[in-house]
């Protein structure tokens, strides 16, 4: 029997279902899948949606009015900042942000507050909402009674004791504080459920804040102080100046540094100075050699046709070249030119060539001179003799130049490890009387923003100057009831949209064809739709678009 | 498209006209056909079965097999869910014997068969409710009736009971030609629809898909193009 039914199945199927491995769980959220799970939880948003109105409705209603009143001061300094860490940097001491920064802090100080409490009286201040009831013309008037009432009932608190502690905690409740960036305006507001009080209470507080910040500023035994700081300083500046004069006379010097800046000037100039001595000292000496060799190879005398009667201009013209090329020759052998240089030998063969056109010359018969020759005194030897002794005599005051030169250095460099080795004792004097100068300036500084305080107060004028005095409020501050019920209401509609995403992330029910196809794997052959009246005609509807 | 279909409203079977529903079985058929060597085949064997109880397999049943007795194939609609039967009352049949009787070889199971209960359609009832049916589908009983019931009819179409619910749906479907699983809308997770497949495929029954039933349109036409 059942292989019958095998073979029935076998024959009946064209092929078996594919049956493919079972596709991971792992969707992500699609924008279609959260919109639909948006209408799915439709009612629930509607719902929250109501509420949150209702909410709102009814915090709007219950909540008073507030009134506010405000006022301003200007920070403007009366010498204050002598009280502060004023030494951090005294050239901000002309600045006031310490000041501004401080007077909120003291606005809102226990002291002013409770000034304020005892003057204006804690029953004032925690007076319970009480709204004027209205003359009723018309059904909104009876409606505005009750209301009024009902935020009486719900705001008055029986069991709060009428003390200056929970005024003054009232206070700093409902005192409105703001200072600007950098400006110097201090901007003050009261909060309270009537008009009149909120600007009676606020005038009454920036009364007392004013007193109350000049005496707290105010201590005439400071500038005694501070004038006894003042001299103490002056009299640092001075021994610290006496120190410094003593330690400099006895180095004999008026400005250290500058005396040592020159020493060590004058040292490098010495150094260079010495240094050309010395090469101009090498130079000498070896032409004092040269010479001292040129003389020793000259004879003492030598043979010369001396022409007898007159010497013709051009033979004169002749030795007065021959002496130049001469001349020339011994200077550039001195300054060190090799004999097989051009020049040297340019000037050896000019030499040569005159002495042969004297011969050729002397040879000539002339009617007016006759050469003879004769054994004369060498006039090159006594040349060279002249200038060897000038050679000496200048290489002998180069070296005693040169001497002279190396004592002054010595001595200098004496001076200058002299003046070294005082050194770090005359920096730490300079540093004293630095020191000393710039406390003496601060001192300078706060005696004068003392005696400024002192003449404020003298006048009984405090530093926060009375802008604005406290206003009236003519309209109301709070609350914003339109804003709390679109708000409340938003919020909870915004509450009950994540309540629905976070519903749609975890919810793992199969609801379309393709969660289905997506889960199984399979295709999905039929889509049914619920039978109620809109998933059918919409069913309908979609059939009929697709075709068949 | 004129026929009354089986349609449980509200816990009790109605005979109603919803041409959506008979228009999706006739679908259904169309695309199922494709599977068989013959639009008209004999004795081919089609199972529904749900993980949970209250999917709508029986109403999809009893559906597919008018839409097959409507085109003139002779269908036997054999009600194997024996935890909540239904099938006999929406026909206006009585409910025994049935498929319990002829499992007990009380009764021979073609002559429990209720004959033509709409056009081309027989109708073989549970016989019985609340009874545990697993002890009689141990032995050949169920596959004796089912070739029985294959004599006279092209087509078997059997409404099982719930996957995950009662053991005995696995028994009756491993005879199947071609099993369906219906998966109601807005019910079923994903986790559990997976271990229905899973048993399917284990138990090597040829299922060849799987129908949605009950889909709601949640989107707004305008939203629905839109996105």
């Amino acid at each position: 029997m059942a292989e019958q039914i095998n073979f029935i199945r076998r024959r009946q199927l064209v092929e078996p279902p594919v049956q493919a491995p079972l596709p991971p769980d792992d969707e992500p959220m699609t924008l279609r899948a959260l919109v639909a799970a948006v209408f799915r939880w439709r009612r629930m948003l509607l719902v929250l949606g109501i509420v949150g109105a209702l909410v709102g409705f009814v915090l709007a209603i219950t909540k008073p009015n507030t009134y506010l009143s405000s006022g301003a001061f200007l920070v403007k300094t009366g010498g204050e900042q002598v009280q502060p860490n004023i030494f951090a940097d005294p050239t901000k001491a002309l600045y006031q942000p310490q000041l501004r920064s401080n007077a909120p802090k003291i606005l809102l100080s226990g002291r002013v507050l409770r000034d304020v409490a005892e003057r204006v009286g804690p029953e004032e201040i925690l007076a319970p909402y009480d709204p004027p009831e209205m003359v009723v013309d018309s059904l909104l008037d009876r409606v505005k009674n009750l209301v009024f009432k009902l935020q009486s009932f719900l705001h008055a608190d029986p069991h709060m004791p009428v003390t200056v502690d929970n005024a003054v905690e009232h206070l700093r409740e409902n005192l409105i504080i703001e200072t600007g960036g950098r400006d110097d305006l201090i901007e003050i507001s009261y909060r309270a459920n009537s008009k009149e009080r909120a600007q009676r209470i606020l005038a009454t507080y920036m009364q007392v804040a004013q007193e109350v910040h000049l005496e707290v500023y105010n201590s005439p035994e400071e500038v005694e102080i501070i004038e006894e700081n003042y001299r103490e300083a002056g009299d640092r500046l001075k021994n610290a100046q006496l120190a410094m004069r003593v330690f400099l006379d006895s180095l004999s010097v008026q400005d250290f540094d500058l005396e040592l800046t020159s020493n060590k000037n004058e040292l490098r100039r010495l150094s260079v100075v010495k240094g050309t001595t010395e090469s101009s000292v090498d130079q000498k000496k070896k032409r004092v050699g040269f010479l001292e060799a040129e003389v020793a190879r000259q004879p003492e005398l030598v043979d010369e046709l001396v022409p007898e009667g007159v010497e013709s201009a051009y033979l004169k013209s002749l030795r007065s070249q021959q002496a130049k090329y001469e001349q020339d020759l011994s200077t550039k052998l001195v300054a060190g030119y090799r004999e097989d240089t051009s020049e040297i030998k340019q000037l050896r063969r000019r030499i040569a060539d005159i002495e042969k056109s004297i011969e050729a010359e002397l040879a000539k018969p002339s009617e007016d001179v006759r050469m003879v020759k004769k054994l004369v005194p060498n006039k090159r030897k006594d040349q060279l003799l002249t200038e060897l002794n000038k050679a000496v005599s200048e290489l002998e005051v180069d070296q005693e130049s040169l001497v002279n030169l190396q004592r002054q250095e010595e001595e200098l460099g004496k001076e200058i490890d002299a003046l070294a080795a005082h050194k770090p004792h005359y920096d730490d004097l300079a540093q004293e009387v630095a020191d000393a100068r710039q406390a003496e300036q601060r001192a300078q500084i706060l005696l004068d923003l003392a005696r400024k305080k002192q003449r404020f107060a003298a006048r009984g004028l405090s530093s926060l100057v009375l802008m604005d005095g406290a206003s009236f409020p003519h309209d109301k501050e709070g609350p914003r009831r339109m804003v709390l019920i679109v708000g409340s209401t938003f919020g909870a509609l915004a509450f009950g949209l994540l309540l629905i995403t976070i519903l749609q992330l975890t919810d793992r029910t199969v609801r379309t064809p393709d969660d289905l196809e997506a889960v199984a794997g399979i295709p999905v052959l039929a889509v049914i739709p619920r039978i109620d009246r809109k998933n059918l005609r919409r069913h309908e509807t979609l059939r009929r678009r697709a075709g068949p | 498209m004129g026929s009354l279909i089986p349609i449980r409203d509200k816990g009790e079977w109605k005979q109603r006209q919803v041409p959506s529903m008979l228009e999706e079985c006739r679908n259904l058929w169309a695309i199922l056909s494709t599977h068989f060597r013959t639009s008209a085949p004999t004795s081919m064997m089609i199972g529904f079965v749900s993980t949970i109880a209250g999917e709508g397999t029986t109403t999809l049943a009893s559906n597919f097999a008018v839409a097959l007795g409507e085109q003139g194939i002779t269908t036997c609609l054999v009600e194997g869910n024996f935890h909540n039967p239904g099938l006999a009352g929406s026909f206006d049949v009585p409910p025994e014997p049935g498929l319990l009787q002829a499992l007990r070889g009380k009764v021979d199971p073609s002559l429990a068969v209720h004959r033509q209960v709409a056009e081309g359609l027989d109708l073989l009832p549970a016989g019985g409710s609340g009874v545990d049916s697993y002890p009689l589908l141990g032995g050949n009983a169920f596959l004796q009736a089912l070739v029985r019931l294959r004599d006279g009819h092209n087509a078997i179409v059997l409404d099982a009971p719930p996957l995950s619910e009662h053991a005995e749906a696995s028994l009756m479907l491993r005879y199947m030609d071609a099993v369906i699983l219906v998966v109601r809308a807005n019910e079923i997770r994903k986790p559990a629809l997976r271990r229905s497949l899973t048993t399917l495929k284990s138990l090597g029954v040829p299922y060849v898909g799987v129908t949605l039933n009950a889909m709601t349109y949640e989107l707004p036409v305008f939203l629905d193009r839109l996105l």
